[in-house]
């Protein structure tokens, strides 16, 4: 990272109970969890609480650390597992409806849906917000190994680093979680038909009324 | 159309969408993850004001959030198979204990009838 300290310096110091040390080491660290963190909150859950949980766990296994892999690859890895673990906590997974949806993800959701092409990109932040309340509904594992694979981008080998399952495990994991986001959309498709004959039934019945 | 299948991707390779055939027309999810990657990223900030000094006072004082030893992961599991096992065991042997609530059965020892008496 690019606030130029010493990391393994730090980290001996840190060892030696140096507070000021521990406090460096979490503004370096900081980036890389929020970012981790932001990427994987659960709904009803403050990124400062969880960016707050990850630190103590670093702290805490600290000793563990054998200096064998750079630190952030360490503590990325304690961040996606606390994530996963929060994931796991949350009991109630959301169905979203197209009527709960706001304007903007509905748009995004007539252009995925209805057009060949994709979304325009000034449409990114709406399709972003539509992308992670459909991850909302999948189960922990899925919606981790998907948000790392096609919305972060990140290689399978790193996903598999990053969760300590095999490759194997994550192209596995990645192919289900796909197939029921497909699912997830055919059944909002489902759901706006359905509203649309809804609304059509009402003009009618109201212009043949007058 | 060609089925996209795991075993077609190469271990080393990136396994992302963007290597899909360029014959296949991309799903509804493809197209909506590949817009939502436009999204603006969110600007790493800097920890929250007095966020790096909390962490590191609690760590200097001791209060580490330390990983739970393995039995008392399972002490809650242990307590609810507990009550269910009790429970069972009391549903199988009801009647006896009935029987023995109601005296009809008698005490195996005449010292424990005399004190059953009412």
């Amino acid at each position: 990272m690019a606030d130029g300290l010493d990391v393994a310096a730090c980290l001996d110091r840190v060892r030696r109970r140096d507070e000021a040390a521990a406090r460096e080491l979490v503004g370096h660290l900081w980036p890389l969890v929020i970012k981790i963190v932001r990427a994987h909150l659960p709904r009803a859950l403050d990124e400062e609480d969880l960016a707050q949980e990850i630190f103590m766990k670093v702290f805490a296994n600290l000793d563990q650390f054998r200096g064998e892999v750079p630190v952030e690859h360490w503590v990325s890895r304690v961040a996606v597992s606390t994530c996963l673990d929060r994931l796991r906590a949350q009991k109630r997974r959301p169905e979203w409806r197209w009527a709960d949806l706001g304007e903007a993800e509905a748009e995004v959701l007539e252009a995925v849906l209805h057009n060949e092409s994709e979304p325009h990109p000034s449409q990114g932040m709406a399709a972003r917000e539509l992308a992670v309340k459909l991850l909302d509904s999948l189960g922990p594992e899925d919606r981790l190994v998907i948000n790392l694979l096609d919305l972060e981008q990140r290689p399978v080998a790193e996903i598999s680093k990053l969760t300590g399952w095999s490759q194997t495990l994550v192209k596995v994991r990645a192919f289900r979680a796909r197939r029921k986001m497909r699912k997830r959309l055919e059944e909002l498709e489902r759901d706006e038909l359905r509203m649309m004959k809804v609304r059509q039934g009402t003009s009618s019945s109201s212009s043949s009324s007058k | 159309m060609r089925v996209w299948r795991i075993e077609d991707e190469d271990e080393d390779e990136n396994w992302n969408q963007t290597k899909r055939p360029m014959n296949d027309k991309p799903d509804n999810w493809t197209k909506l993850s590949l817009a939502a990657r436009h999204a603006p990223p969110q600007a790493p900030r800097e920890p929250p004001f007095g966020f790096a000094t909390r962490i590191a006072a609690r760590w200097a004082s001791g209060e580490v959030l330390m990983s739970p030893a393995p039995w008392e992961k399972l002490a809650f599991r242990s307590l609810a198979f507990a009550a269910l096992l009790m429970i069972v065991s009391v549903s199988v042997n009801y009647d006896l204990l009935d029987a023995n609530w109601l005296h009809e059965l008698p005490p195996a020892d005449p010292v424990f009838g005399n004190l059953l008496e009412p």
